[in-house]
């Protein structure tokens, strides 16, 4: 007897991810829409300037790439400045290892191009995402369309950024966008006091170091959380 | 020809460091206790990432109340539960409105 394969029960676009995307690429899209009046305004060639939109897949990298390479920075400060930009996506990397663990070669070779600040904080707390095939449907959902929102607000910016009147003031999309984000994930004492710690850090540390405040400030929390964890394990009984 | 390059070299670079742990290098040679304190981590890695937004608006806008105003209203929306692009929306129209009633 024939069966039908159920298409709702493994879809190939995952409908949950659509779901919880949409509203992230809405609220990028202004951010992209900057980036797209950018390239124009910094004189870089626009095929370059929208082919950086999906290779590089980030707003600050491609805004650090579009500025540098505009006023003519070395290849190796060029570099440099984004390997700082981008160390925060290592420990993204290593947060999101186990969810790649079980993934087939290419996957785990191709689709690390969608990590990014959104992508991280929708799969990172996820329980239901365990499951290596619908982690795949969900990470190549997430990352497609945010990458084509992306890529069109970037493309809206470079054809439509001379006509958007000065009042609105976009560039308040990026820190309310993180706002958005950061908010809801302050639920308990520790949460909020690791999110204060980051904060108070980065602040510190942002007229010396600059963009690299944002790593060192992760990388303190992060360990100022696992000593917290330690100090919390019951120890292992001595033996009598 | 350069500016090409340049991108490529960035497009390398960039993909380097997100896939470092997930495909580069294996993660068991983190310490234990990391990937734990890693994976609860988010509100901290978001919080900076804030505060470097927030410091980057501070340097252009000094002071402003078109600023802090629309960016308060984003927090209120973001802990009345609003979806993100709600919150980036409250924020665009609170600042607009100011711009526009001359602050």
């Amino acid at each position: 007897m024939l069966t039908v394969p159920d298409r709702r029960a493994d879809p190939r676009i995952d409908r949950a991810a659509v779901r919880d995307i949409i509203p992230i690429t809405l609220a990028v899209a202004p951010l992209g829409f900057v980036v797209g009046v950018t390239i124009p305004a910094l004189g870089v060639p626009r095929g370059v300037g929208l082919a950086a939109a999906p290779l590089l897949y980030s707003g600050s990298t491609q805004l650090t790439f579009l500025t540098l390479a505009a006023s003519g920075a070395s290849l190796l400060a060029l570099l440099g400045t984004l390997l700082l930009v981008n160390a925060r996506l290592i420990v993204y990397s290593a947060a999101m290892a186990p969810l790649f663990s079980e993934q087939p070669a290419w996957f785990r070779l191709l689709t690390p191009t969608f990590v990014v600040d959104q992508t991280y904080a929708l799969v990172i707390d996820r329980v239901d995402l365990h499951e290596p095939a619908r982690f795949r449907r969900y990470w190549l959902t997430i990352g497609a369309v945010l990458g084509t929102g992306w890529a069109g607000a970037i493309a809206c910016g470079v054809l439509l950024g001379p006509v958007v009147p000065d009042v609105v003031p976009i560039e308040l999309t990026a820190p309310a966008l993180f706002i958005g984000l950061v908010v809801p994930k302050l639920r308990d004492r520790r949460s909020v006091g690791a999110a204060l710690l980051a904060a108070a850090t980065a602040a510190a540390g942002h007229g010396a170091l600059g963009p690299a405040a944002i790593p060192v400030a992760m990388t303190v929390a992060i360990t100022a959380l696992a000593l917290a964890d330690r100090r919390r394990e019951p120890r292992s009984e001595a033996p009598s | 020809v350069t500016l090409v390059l340049a991108l490529a070299a960035a497009t390398l670079i960039t993909w380097a460091a997100r896939a470092t742990f997930i495909a580069l290098v294996p993660v068991d040679l983190l310490p234990q206790w990391l990937p734990a304190a890693l994976a609860t981590a988010t509100p901290a890695v978001l919080a900076a990432l804030t505060t470097a937004s927030l410091l980057s608006l501070r340097a252009s806008h000094p002071g402003s109340l078109t600023v802090l105003l629309p960016l308060l209203t984003a927090a209120v929306l973001a802990r009345l539960g609003g979806n993100v692009a709600v919150v980036v929306l409250g924020a665009l129209v609170a600042g607009t409105g100011l711009r526009l009633l001359g602050w």
